[in-house]
């Protein structure tokens, strides 16, 4: 089975840091997957190259089969792909930002509508009726006139999350879907994406929850300095780790999260 | 183009002087407006219904019209009503009343950005309205509103070049005086322009250094 | 002195006429200073030193002049390049040229000011640089830019009572042509002052019925400490 993405030796370096040394990640149709690691160890700037929002000094990314933001044609030659071919490309890729940026000047609703309509051309009762088909189901049916600044934390990721499926992604990415919000909506939005998970939709989930990556995750991706370390199914690579970082990482968090009582 | 650079360049010492009488204008007009000013937001802060509804139409006129219509009602208005006053009078009386409501209202503002808490444990110390105000309130009112007042000095070192046209002979004046005597009038206030550009950059720059001083001593 | 209402009401239409003549001059300038405006702060957020500088020294000069001098040195300086303007458009020029200045610094401010991530999260749904610019960042500029704006454009209508001094037949040249006339300086100053204040009151509603359409306008912050109210707040009509 083809992968819906393939990173290959993804490389980025800012001022004399390797913020990414050589990453390769494959994520195949329907899979689950969750990179851990420590804050700085370049989870965030894997998701930013992967959907070049930065560009990665080297390395390539193929998007369902089809290179990314670079190519090497047949010649060799790397060529860069311009802004409209990366643009074209984006709505396949649904990505889910740890500060969620939506877009305050909008209404719930039509931050759900616009991207729809401006990017893939949909008409508007068709974008409208999946945009507020989606909030339903994700539970803001009676929210769709508010503005973002109008809503609490976890309607806001929600929001988020509805904007990136209404472009019919093959692909979500979520940075630290969980880091902003408090205990409670915790739980209701890990919840909501073990369910889009189980209606079979493929995920890459940056997280610091291992609970919550053990019973979701297909596999489990752990990264220290720019490089993915230990890679394989979540349930064995959580509960018999073989590199050493990896295994005092998880050693850390366990015993964190002994102390706090929370799971 | 037949530009005359030495014209240019003999008039910048003749105008570098008299725009000295602009700067000296404009800093007993500044020291005016800021007492003036906060006279007034005292006034404003005790809310007394009729003198604030006044205060208020009068910010609003103030604020609505040019500072050359307010030089002139004091300069050619004013002796109509009995009150005489000399050009540079006239021009100090417009500019700092100009400048007193825009300052009141900058305080305003920055009172805003006072924290409240600190009124409040001020009151429940049992302080006297007149040591809050004096010990708590102005002295942070005036660090918050430094730059504001760096910035309304040299709008008023600009308004300086209006009394001009009420016959004070400070810079502008000067150089018409000048382009008369020669018929060039483009070299001479070519070089009154150049005048106030490196007095108000001045004016700027000081303004930065003090307000770095001022932060560095609260830090 | 009794305050005499027939000089104003006898010269009403010659006040009249210089105050339409305000209001065209305004409206032109800022058209034409808007436009210079929005050049010059997409010049400044160029990447690249050069820009930067220029407009900084654009920016730096009209504001340090005066004016009045400004307008002088435009008025006597386009004869040296062979341009050869009637008054009122060098007028017109000149207060573009000055409140530009002042249009440029809030417009990149503002746009400086909107999150980076707004600009990600155009992009990350397959937004187009133009397209993003028009559906997510300009909305949120121009919903900023509307208070200092306004207070420019306010403040370029008043400066163009010094336009009087080239002979452009505005409010105040008339209010000096007809006080020379009739020696009641008080009476037709305080007319004229009126007139401008009633044109400064009607760019503030255009300006709040644009922030209006704009966009939800911002409200008022309540200070809720009745205590603190009694010296950080000048809001007498406000009930406490």
């Amino acid at each position: 089975m083809k992968p819906v993405l393939r990173a290959s030796n993804l490389s980025k370096r800012f001022r004399k840091t390797n913020a990414l040394d050589g990453v390769y990640l494959d994520i195949h149709p329907g899979e689950v997957v969750a990179l851990i690691g420590r804050s700085g160890c370049g989870k965030s700037t894997l998701l930013r190259c992967i959907s070049w929002l930065d560009e990665p000094d080297d390395g390539l990314v193929e998007l369902e089969g089809k290179p990314f933001g670079r190519e090497i044609t047949a010649g060799g030659v790397v060529r860069r792909h311009s802004a409209r071919q990366i643009a074209a490309m984006r709505p396949r890729l649904g990505l889910v930002f740890q500060a969620l940026n939506l877009w305050p000047h909008l209404t719930a609703l039509e931050n759900v509508v616009r991207g729809q309509v401006v990017v893939l051309g949909r008409d508007r009762p068709t974008a409208e009726a999946k945009a507020a088909a989606l909030l339903e189901r994700l539970g803001l049916g009676r929210l769709l006139a508010r503005h973002p600044q109008e809503l609490s934390g976890g309607e806001r990721q929600r929001v988020a999350i509805a904007r990136a499926l209404a472009m019919d992604p093959a692909l979500l990415l979520f940075d630290e879907p969980t880091s902003a919000l408090d205990p409670e909506t915790v739980g209701e939005v890990l919840g909501l994406l073990r369910g889009l998970a189980e209606g079979g939709m493929t995920m890459l989930i940056v997280t610091h929850e291992i609970g919550f990556a053990a019973r979701v995750a297909d596999r489990v991706a752990f990264m220290d300095y720019g490089r993915i370390i230990e890679e394989g199914p979540a349930a064995q690579v959580l509960s018999s780790p073989r590199e050493p970082r990896f295994a005092a990482f998880l050693d850390q968090v366990l015993r964190h999260r002994d102390t706090n009582g929370d799971d | 183009m037949d530009f005359d650079i030495d014209l240019f360049l003999q008039a910048l010492p003749i105008l570098a002087r008299a725009v000295l009488l602009n700067l000296q204008l404009a800093a007993a007009i500044i020291v005016l407006a800021v007492l003036a000013a906060t006279v007034l937001t005292l006034v404003r802060a005790a809310k007394w219904p009729p003198v604030s509804l006044v205060i208020d139409l009068l910010i609003s006129m103030v604020r609505g019209t040019p500072l050359l219509i307010q030089i002139f009602i004091c300069y050619y208005g004013l002796p109509a009503i009995g009150l005489n006053l000399s050009p540079i009078a006239a021009g100090i009386l417009a500019i700092s009343a100009n400048s007193m409501i825009f300052l009141s209202e900058a305080m305003r503002g920055g009172l805003g950005g006072i924290e409240p808490g600190q009124v409040e444990a001020a009151t429940a110390l049992g302080l006297p309205s007149r040591a809050i105000w004096l010990r708590v309130v102005l002295p942070q009112l005036f660090t918050r509103i430094l730059p504001i007042l760096t910035a309304e000095l040299t709008i008023v070192v600009k308004a300086t070049a209006l009394l001009s046209v009420i016959t004070v002979v400070e810079v502008l004046r000067t150089a018409q005086q000048m382009s008369a005597a020669t018929y060039r009038p483009f070299e001479h206030l070519l070089a009154a322009a150049v005048v106030f550009l490196v007095a108000n950059l001045a004016i700027g720059a000081a303004g930065r250094v003090l307000e770095a001083r001022l932060a560095a001593g609260r830090a | 002195m009794g305050f005499d209402v027939g000089v104003i009401t006898k010269h009403a239409p010659a006040l009249l006429d210089g105050a339409l003549v305000t209001i065209q001059i305004t409206i032109l300038a800022f058209i034409l200073g808007y436009a210079i405006g929005i050049l010059m702060a997409v010049a400044a957020l160029l990447p690249g030193r050069l820009p930067k500088i220029v407009v900084a020294a654009y920016v730096g000069t009209f504001r340090s002049v005066p004016f009045i001098i400004t307008l002088f040195v435009i008025y006597y300086g386009l004869p040296f390049a062979d341009i050869r303007l009637p008054a009122f458009m060098v007028g017109v020029v000149a207060l573009a040229v000055f409140s530009g200045a002042y249009y440029t610094e809030i417009i990149r401010a503002a746009v400086q000011a909107v999150p980076r991530g707004q600009f990600d999260s155009a992009r990350a749904v397959g937004m187009t640089y133009p397209q993003a610019m028009r559906h997510v960042i300009g909305p949120q500029v121009v919903r900023s830019v509307i208070p200092a704006s306004t207070n420019t454009t306010l403040s370029m209508m008043k400066e163009s009572a010094v336009l009087s001094s080239i002979t452009i037949g505005e409010l105040t040249y008339q209010g000096l042509i007809v006080q020379g006339e009739t020696f009641a300086p008080f009476e037709v100053f305080a007319a004229v002052a009126v007139l401008y204040w009633t044109i400064a009151i009607a760019i503030a509603a255009a300006a709040r019925w644009v922030e209006i359409r704009a966009g939800r306008a911002e409200t008022k912050a309540v200070l809720r400490s009745r205590v603190a109210a009694r010296y950080l707040s000048l809001d007498w009509r406000v009930r406490r």
